[in-house]
């Protein structure tokens, strides 16, 4: 699977990429929402991971361009704080799903499962 | 007055034009923006575009009279916090008592003592003004404390993610090397560990709950399935009681959640391994639901019970596991619990293990 990680955090950007090409998987990362839009106006991603606080910008806002951009990819939002009515909105604007930070490697290996199993995918 | 700040603004309410313009007038010469109203209806309009700080409110008025208009103010969030200063020519006790009662933070007597007005005005201004600043300062102190938090949980995340990928790949390091990677990957988590009790703690001095009806079996259930690798790794058994059918609870799902997370995970942490740590969901008496958790560690002491419910009183029991604790825990819950109208009850001391209720009103 081909994943795009919006994060902008150096270090957990390079550790979640890091973390799906052990997983077997493609795995390329971005720092910002502009990079982002850019890398999935060029490449097909089967999966999206996408920080809710984007340095200023609103991860919720890169989620509404992610999905008008790419319609019905998955996304999964990450955030340093979990907090119940941001996941519900999340999911209302059409996330797969809402994880806290750090993400372990048994929550990425279910997800990328999930994905797989999930008919958006692709 | 603070000739720095823009002036303040006293709305007076009186049906006697006359004397709208003499404390107008007083209020003017020291500087007050005056507003006048002729009654209770005119006065509420008046607060509608424009929140005073203070209200000088005169007790007998034609139509709504001066306790009504009081009684609305209060019932208002935005308004309820503006001081209101009783006027009336009445210098009887009910009168002043009902009045006061009614949310007025002073009354004087007509006709007045012009010295004595202005006195008053400045003192509960000035007394406005304080608190408005407390708020101001706790406000932006909980806002610098989000965004440390924030950046600080965002870093930890990233350290801890690291160090474990490092240590899982093929080309671990071994030896001290790899001692000191168990060590970044330790130490960073047990400090997401601390902020995520401290930012949860924070919730719950504010008292942010919202409760409403849920079901406290499913709540039950789903956290012992959160704390099942927890217990798994040090071979606990987790045995839940649960009712066969829905038991409603009247609760914050957030708050609920914590509360059972942290009296779970306190169990789990202070058992010795291969023990049993049971949890109980039942009904009781008079509407109420409850939770009890239970394990078979050394239990509470005399000492254990008078500061277990303080903030980071760690208590004489230690982990068995070399889990952290930061002392939050059960300070979080009982917190949690009485701002939800609940109470926590500390089964009395066996050598059996400790066993804690949390009791929580049933659905309304």
């Amino acid at each position: 699977m081909r994943v795009l990680i919006i994060d902008d955090e150096k270090i957990i950007r390079d550790a979640t990429r890091i973390m799906v090409q052990d997983a077997g998987h493609q795995g390329e990362s971005v720092g910002n929402a502009a990079a982002a839009m850019e890398q999935l106006r060029q490449t097909p991603f089967d999966l999206v991971l996408l920080d809710v606080q984007l340095g200023q910008t609103n991860g919720l806002d890169v989620l509404r361009d992610v999905l008008l951009l790419r319609p019905g990819v998955p996304v999964l939002m990450f955030t340093a704080q979990a907090a119940a009515p941001l996941a519900e909105e999340s999911k209302r604007r059409g996330a797969f799903d809402i994880v806290e930070k750090p993400l372990t490697k048994a929550q990425l290996e279910s997800i990328l499962a999930r994905v797989q199993m999930s008919p958006q995918a692709g | 007055m603070n000739h720095s700040s823009p002036a303040a603004t006293v709305l007076v309410v009186d049906d006697q034009e006359q004397n709208l313009q003499v404390i107008g007038t007083t209020l003017n010469i020291m500087g007050y923006d005056v507003i006048p109203a002729l009654n209770g209806e005119d006065a509420l309009k008046r607060v509608a575009v424009r929140i005073p700080d203070l209200i000088l409110l005169d007790v007998l008025m034609p139509g709504m009279d001066g306790v009504e208009v009081c009684r609305r103010l209060q019932a208002e969030p935005a308004w309820a916090k503006i001081p209101v200063i009783f006027l009336s020519a009445s210098d009887d006790k009910n009168v002043v008592v009902q009045a006061l009662e009614s949310g007025g933070v002073d009354y004087i007597t007509k006709p007045f003592n012009k010295a004595e007005l202005v006195s008053r005005v400045r003192t509960h201004i000035a007394l406005k003004q304080a608190r408005d600043g407390m708020q101001q300062l706790a406000e932006d102190r909980d806002e610098l404390l989000g965004i440390l938090t924030h950046d600080l949980k965002n870093h930890l995340a990233g350290i801890e993610m690291s160090a474990q990928l490092l240590r899982d790949r093929h080309d671990a390091p071994t030896g001290d090397a790899r001692t000191l990677v168990d060590n970044i990957a330790t130490t960073a988590a047990e400090s997401l560990l601390f902020l995520r009790m401290f930012l949860a703690n924070h919730a719950a001095g504010r008292s942010e709950v919202n409760p409403v009806p849920c079901d406290l079996d499913a709540a039950a259930r789903a956290a012992v399935e959160r704390a099942r690798p927890l217990a798994n790794a040090k071979n606990i058994v987790l045995s839940p009681e649960l009712p066969p059918h829905p038991l409603a609870v009247f609760a914050d799902p957030a708050a609920l959640g914590q509360i059972l997370d942290n009296l779970i995970s306190n169990a789990i942490k202070f058992s010795p391994p291969g023990k049993s740590v049971g949890v109980v969901v039942a009904r009781e008496l008079l509407g109420a639901v409850s939770v009890t958790v239970s394990d078979e560690g050394p239990g509470f002491s005399v000492e254990d019970r008078a500061r277990m419910f303080r903030r980071y009183g760690r208590l004489s029991a230690r982990p068995t596991g070399n889990e952290t604790s930061t002392g939050l825990g059960l300070y979080i819950v009982k917190r949690l619990a009485n701002a939800m109208k609940g109470r926590v009850i500390v089964a009395p001391a066996t050598d059996k293990g400790a066993s804690i209720r949390v009791e929580l009103p049933g659905q309304k």
